[in-house]
């Protein structure tokens, strides 16, 4: 009952931070929004203008046929400094009492008319006449059911224009890619921390430290760009970008596309052990060397259990929980910098989605992006967390 | 009010330090640190303030040389590159003199007093009317300067500007060749108070007169013909000053032939198109070169030494300015949730705990790229103060557990019961004791914030007019031959990671015994 009740906690709580960090997002981006429309408005508006400009259409004629929504919306318009109820004058206008008027003058006041009608049916379609919470909801509830439209430029890498199928694609290639190098890194991390725990102090243990130091200050990206000349430009043995489009000969051979996609993300997965591993083998070095000191590990080797015994056993598996949690927390760190590094390897994953929809001004795309992040995020520290749960068995007994 | 014993703290300190000081990969990163916080000082003393505010676009990256590498490259390559150099005329005269000296030549006078006529006579018809300049350049490198910028100023009236150009002697069949070109380039210029520029690089006519006296005559006819057909000699493919020094023969369009070393002889004159120059314009001639300075330029022929000291800067006062907010507000928040206990310690905890589950890269990309939507700039404090908001709270955490614990010792309990103010017990007991550990993780929090910034540079978000490291990377990233370039910056980023890891490393090894090396 226990661990239930801990997993029903850190669900309530993994979904509040959900809609905690979707709200905050869409609070930005409604003020986004009320920009960009705006001058998406603006440009429909003058289209529209130029078109029955060109068709030499009669204002008053296609006013005729809005007459409903003209009330309906209070639709008022500027002409000659004076401001015009369109309901009204065209209501004047068929019974005929606009008499005193110039047809010149009754046409430019049409105009303005139409012309405003045109920019309230945009604002209606997005939204911008709601109040702005009502608007902020909407796009939680939007990012909720994954609606998020077309996108506005074309993004070739992605084979779509929809949205959410884009995001989806550049979230299952960013996940392949850094997965397997985060596996990499993990193995590599436990068994050289234990290795540098066992020999304090030992050629091993200090360099692999110093190397920690140093790596936790390497910008991943500028990893990423010197692999890049000295595997391309030096050694000619990297094709210098992740992602090609595959020859159709070994479309269908297992065996060939493996290699393919290998001889493609061996570099960038290089680079993302290269900047990790020294800092996750650091942190298990620092967790195995305090659980060492404690008693049941004096206990366990005084008894006379074998050395390997008492470290992978007893240590690991006390060790294992916060191991979790360093890990879990290293994997946030260097997932920042591995999308990041997607830009260097052209890796069309959600990195490379952002730069390019940032370079496009695109903010639907960016939209998306953002709440499939969080999304991604927040997934993946419940399942921490629920892992972290299986193993630690203090937490089965509290809460 | 809270009184300070300087004295006890001045011992703390002392014995602080004598423990710090066995720490050599503490040592190091402190040296490292006074090395950094030098190099974020110096340049508002010896580079003029534009180059900071105005990175893009300041003038005098005009009279560099573009992506050149150092001028230390020469210590190890064989082949020499040009240093960037500024003739100053070794003669100058009027015109007059220039047309009676011609005149005297072609009519072969010889009769002294005669000369002096004609001197007399050309001066009073010409005088003011124009200027000859003479300049010249030893050229003695292996890889020449891509262009060549004339330097105009004072100029009083509108001038018809023409450059000569005399090689120096290169064998070529066993005989020695002198080729001239005038006019090798002819130009306009109006009057003005402030300095002209005028750039070679691409100057179609210097080609052309160069293709004309030199390169038709010179180069194998396939060669020459192959070019020409598919359009290789033309001022935007090839730069015509670095044909200019290259040597006569078969392949000399691609420097097959190497150069020609010697002293180049330009001159440059100018004259009046309507009326009389009041004082002579000042010329000089500038080669840009084809290495610059301490670290290279890039392809805007900026000073990367330059961006580099100027980002130093930057990165401190990112990294700084973090550290220590994001370490205030942590430890504020994390005693007084602890100190305070009960429901407000309950509410604090799920506040907290709901924001540091937010990712922060979304967030910074997001709300980075919403401040330059709707401000029109983005400027480094935006960053900060974005990730101030999102990244405060894990050192809450932390320090609230640590609170929590200081709060139940006896010394604590002792001060209650004597009558101590909540207060008093806040910040004269509990913060103290939580301090070493604010330090540590200040120096700790440094390098993420520089990463940080460093990678939002990278996805174009960042602040348009200043030089900083991350933006010195992003802008490298499609010249990645250009070590220097792209080298310096980030092995200054990670160079400064170090420094505050290696401190935040020792100080945390001095508060946490266990960890110290057996």
């Amino acid at each position: 009952m226990g661990y239930g009740r801990y997993l029903a906690f850190r669900a309530v709580n993994s979904l509040i931070v959900l809609l905690v960090a979707l709200l905050i997002a869409s609070l930005a981006f409604n003020a986004l929004a009320e920009k960009t429309i705006e001058a998406i408005i603006n440009d429909k508006v003058n289209q529209v203008r130029q078109q029955l400009a060109q068709r030499h259409v009669e204002f008053i004629d296609v006013l005729k046929g809005v007459k409903p929504r003209l009330l309906e919306w209070n639709i008022t318009a500027k002409y000659k400094d004076k401001t015009w109820n369109c309901y009204l004058f065209l209501d004047n206008y068929e019974k005929g009492k606009l008499g005193n008027m110039s047809e010149d003058d009754i046409n430019g006041v049409a105009e303005q008319c139409y012309l405003s009608y045109i920019k309230m049916r945009e604002e209606v379609s997005w939204g911008l006449n709601l109040p702005s919470y009502v608007r902020i909801m909407l796009y939680v509830w939007k990012s909720l059911t994954l609606d998020f439209g077309e996108a506005r430029m074309k993004y070739p890498q992605f084979g779509t224009n929809e949205i959410r199928a884009m995001v989806l694609i550049a979230m299952g290639r960013t996940a392949l890619l850094f997965t397997t190098a985060y596996m990499i890194n993990v193995a590599i991390a436990i068994l050289l921390g234990l290795q540098m725990a066992r020999k304090v102090g030992s050629p091993l243990d200090r360099g692999v430290s110093v190397i920690a130091m140093i790596s936790a200050s390497l910008p991943m990206f500028w990893v990423a760009m010197l692999l890049i000349y000295v595997f391309t430009y030096q050694l000619h043995i990297y094709p210098g970008v992740a992602m090609e489009p595959m020859p159709a000969s070994i479309k269908g051979n297992i065996l060939e596309e493996l290699k393919w996609w290998l001889w493609h993300l061996y570099v960038p997965i290089l680079t993302i052990v290269l900047v990790g591993f020294g800092g996750g083998a650091y942190a298990t070095r620092n967790l195995v060397i305090s659980i060492m000191q404690e008693d049941f590990v004096t206990t366990a080797r005084a008894k006379g259990v074998p050395e390997r015994k008492v470290i992978y056993g007893h240590v690991l598996k006390a060790a294992s929980p916060p191991i979790v949690t360093s890990i879990s927390l290293g994997f946030i760190g260097t997932f920042f910098g591995a999308i990041i590094s997607e830009v260097v390897f052209q890796w069309p994953g959600m990195g490379s989605l952002y730069y390019l929809a940032l370079s496009n001004a695109d903010v639907p795309v960016l939209m998306a992006n953002t709440f499939m992040f969080v999304f991604l995020f927040v997934l993946v520290k419940f399942l921490l967390e629920i892992v972290y749960g299986v193993l630690d068995p203090r937490i089965k007994a509290s809460r | 009010m809270i009184r300070i014993d300087w004295n006890e703290v001045k011992k703390k300190a002392r014995e602080f330090w004598s423990e710090y000081r066995r720490f050599k990969i503490g040592l190091i990163g402190l040296g490292l640190l006074v090395i950094l916080v030098f190099m974020a000082i110096i340049p508002s003393f010896i580079f003029p303030p534009e180059t900071y505010y105005n990175w893009n676009n300041y003038p005098g990256w005009e009279y560099n040389p573009r992506l050149a590498p150092p001028e230390w490259v020469n210590l190890f390559s064989s082949k020499k590159y040009t240093p960037p150099k500024t003739i100053e005329p070794t003669k100058m005269e009027g015109l007059w003199q220039y047309y009676a000296e011609v005149y005297i030549k072609l009519n072969n006078i010889t009769d002294e007093n005669l000369k002096k006529q004609v001197y007399e006579v050309f001066k009073q018809q010409m005088a003011g009317k124009g200027y000859v300049y003479y300049y010249e350049y030893d050229f003695k490198w292996d890889i020449p300067s891509s262009d060549l910028v004339i330097i105009v100023s004072n100029v009083s009236t509108t001038i018809k500007l023409t450059l000569g150009i005399q090689r120096p002697p290169s064998p070529y069949n066993g005989q020695l060749l002198n080729v001239s070109l005038y006019p090798a380039f002819t130009t306009t210029v109006t009057p003005t108070n402030g300095t002209v520029l005028i750039h070679l690089a691409n100057s179609d006519q210097l080609m052309q007169a160069l293709i004309k006296n030199y390169i038709s005559k010179y180069e194998s006819p396939d060669i020459f013909k192959n070019a020409t057909e598919n359009n290789i000699l033309s001022a935007n493919v090839l730069s015509p000053v670095t044909l200019l020094f290259y040597a006569p023969g078969p392949g000399m369009i691609y420097g097959q032939q190497g150069v020609t070393k010697g002293v180049y002889k330009f001159n440059i004159t100018v004259e009046a198109t309507n009326g009389s120059l009041e004082y002579p314009p000042v010329i000089k001639i500038r080669i840009p070169g084809s290495c610059y300075g301490l670290l290279g330029t890039d392809f805007r022929g900026r000073d990367i030494f330059v961006g580099i000291l100027w980002g130093s800067r930057v990165a401190l006062m990112i990294g700084i300015t973090y550290a220590v907010s994001v370490v205030l507000i942590g430890l504020i928040y994390g005693v007084v949730s602890a100190y305070a206990g009960g429901l407000v310690d309950e509410v604090m905890q799920r506040i907290n705990e709901v924001l540091y589950s937010i990712p922060l890269l979304p967030f910074l990309i997001l709300f980075a790229y919403t401040i330059r939507q709707l401000y029109g700039t983005l400027s480094v404090w935006h960053i900060i103060g974005v990730l101030i908001i999102f990244a405060w709270t894990g050192l809450a955490i932390v320090v609230r557990s640590m609170a929590l614990q200081i709060k139940e010792q006896p010394f604590v309990e002792a001060a209650r019961a004597i009558g101590a103010s909540g207060r008093r017990i806040v910040f004269k007991h509990i913060l103290p004791q939580l301090m070493p550990y604010a330090f540590a993780s200040m120096a700790l929090a440094v390098p993420g914030a520089i990463l940080i910034e460093a990678g939002l540079s990278f996805l174009g978000l960042s602040d348009p007019n200043i030089p900083t490291w991350g933006k010195m990377i992003y802008e490298a990233q499609n010249s990645l031959s250009s070590w220097w370039w792209v080298l310096s910056p980030g092995l200054m980023i990670a160079v400064t990671g170090m420094a505050f890891v290696f401190i935040g490393n020792a100080l945390d090894t001095i508060l946490n015994p266990r960890l110290r090396r057996l």
